[in-house]
């Protein structure tokens, strides 16, 4: 087995550890990782949305930037760049999380949330896998975001891990005009040093092994290729295990934690993000990463999905224990005709942009 | 260089429609290349690539623009020696 193999494998193992481990120590059920509920819960503290259930400065994400960052200096990746359909980018992001919060967690999530014994997660999964396929049949065809160029300067890359950091400041500090949970799922919360060490080791491992759940599926179906794949089955066997050693597993689909039985929206929810995952180059968690590498169209996508999450608890999109809403379920209809229509439109123009040209009077 | 371990070309496309084109043209010309990730060396970003010995640049080169296939770039890929622990687990 080469290393990069045993890379992903570990990174796998060591995910799924973690989530465990931060669910044991105080996380929400099957919620030991979720890079949508999580950004989620940091636009509810920063009052961006006024769900008082689901607002906390989660500390695996702060970690999981300067996981991703250190990795990205020491291993001279860090580079600032962008410039490549910013806009849509942006829209993405909101349509990724608009999606996982009817689902009710990121493409990462519903691996734990199946690794945790929650069946209802299988529906999830499934449309995230039929998403991602539907994204590589367009890049097949011709989908292309094009290409963003490194800038004159580092300062535009840097930026986001300066945020970061002030969140970081913000968590510690925590002064009165940041909200924070009181009860539900944002004030289910592991010890900050617990959460923010978990994170930085994720973050530094996703970083090195370029963990990315969108990339798992969309290279089986590009190529056959397995190797992210194996990250994929890893975090679930390690997920299943310490929940078990745990005493956290918990078989069947009714009453599991954060999770609703409304299978149809469930997939679909989650097909979106899988389109979305392969449109806009990542999935949640390797958005993250992206950004702390300085890759600013991954950030303008974050951002996207810290909009998504503000109009999802604004106006009733996302779902909860009980099921999904109407306005939610609109909502990914709405998205999903969206992003099927701008693919379509960006895989005509990348394909008219390359075709061999015939000068003017030339016999076609 | 006898840090060098050992070395190949890398042809990078526009886009995977591209990447998949070349593999295609490159099957119809009697070459079964399959295609690689993008080596990290090269970025951090995911992306298929086309890899093949330095002493095919030409044939390959030639080959895949007959096809009409949009190459971006031919890059030589060094892989060196690790003489640290950090570089040995987790560098490429």
């Amino acid at each position: 087995m080469d290393k990069r193999h045993k890379l992903i494998i570990i990174t796998g193992v060591v995910i799924g550890f973690l989530a465990a481990l931060l669910v044991k120590f105080g996380n929400p059920g099957n919620m030991g990782f979720c890079i949508a509920c999580f950004i989620r819960d940091i636009t509810g503290a920063l009052k961006l949305h006024s769900a008082a259930p689901v607002q906390y400065i989660r500390p695996e994400i702060i970690g999981l930037v300067l996981g991703g960052i250190i990795a990205a200096l020491r291993f001279k990746e860090f580079k600032s760049m962008g410039g490549a359909q910013v806009v849509l980018r942006l829209l993405f992001g909101a349509f990724m999380m608009i999606g996982a919060l009817v689902f009710l967690g990121c493409p990462l999530r519903a691996i734990l949330r199946l690794g945790g014994g929650d069946l209802n997660a299988i529906f999830g999964i499934l449309g995230f896998a039929g998403g991602v396929g539907v994204g590589t049949i367009y890049l097949k065809k011709g989908y292309s975001m094009g290409k963003p160029v490194h800038t004159e300067s580092q300062v535009g890359g840097v930026i986001f891990p300066v945020l970061i950091f002030g969140l970081l400041a913000l968590l510690l500090i925590q002064p009165g005009f940041i909200a924070f949970s009181q009860s539900g799922p944002g004030a289910a919360v592991a010890p900050i040093w617990l959460a923010l060490i978990a994170g930085l080791v994720v973050g530094f491992l996703s970083q090195r092994s370029g963990f990315c759940l969108g990339g798992g599926w969309r290279d089986m179906y590009l190529g056959k290729n397995t190797h992210l794949m194996q990250g994929y089955l890893a975090i679930f066997a390690s997920v299943l295990v310490f929940n078990l050693i745990f005493g956290q597993f918990k078989w069947g689909f009714a009453g599991q934690p954060a999770a609703h039985s409304d299978h149809l929206w469930s997939f679909l929810g989650m097909a979106l993000v899988g389109i979305c995952a392969v449109f806009a180059e990542g999935c949640p968690l390797r958005q993250l990463i992206k950004s702390a590498e300085g890759k600013m169209d991954h950030v303008i996508v974050v951002i996207g999905m810290v909009l998504g999450a503000a109009l999802s608890h604004n106006f009733g999109l996302a779902s909860s224990g009980t099921g999904t809403t109407s306005n939610g379920r609109v909502s990914v209809v709405i998205g999903l005709v969206s992003v099927i229509v701008i693919g379509y439109f960006l895989t005509e123009a990348h394909r008219a942009k390359s075709s061999p040209k015939v000068s003017q009077g030339e016999a076609m | 260089m006898p840090d060098v371990l050992k070395e190949y070309l890398v042809f990078t496309f526009p886009s995977t429609y591209y990447a998949l084109k070349a593999e295609k043209a490159l099957l119809a010309r009697g070459y079964d290349i399959p295609l690689s990730p993008l080596p990290r060396q090269l970025s951090s970003n995911c992306g298929e690539v086309i890899r093949v010995e330095p002493e095919m640049k030409v044939e390959i080169r030639d080959n895949l623009l007959a096809a009409n296939v949009e190459i971006e770039e031919i890059h030589l890929v060094q892989e060196k020696k690790k003489t640290n622990l950090m570089d040995k687990f987790f560098g490429y």
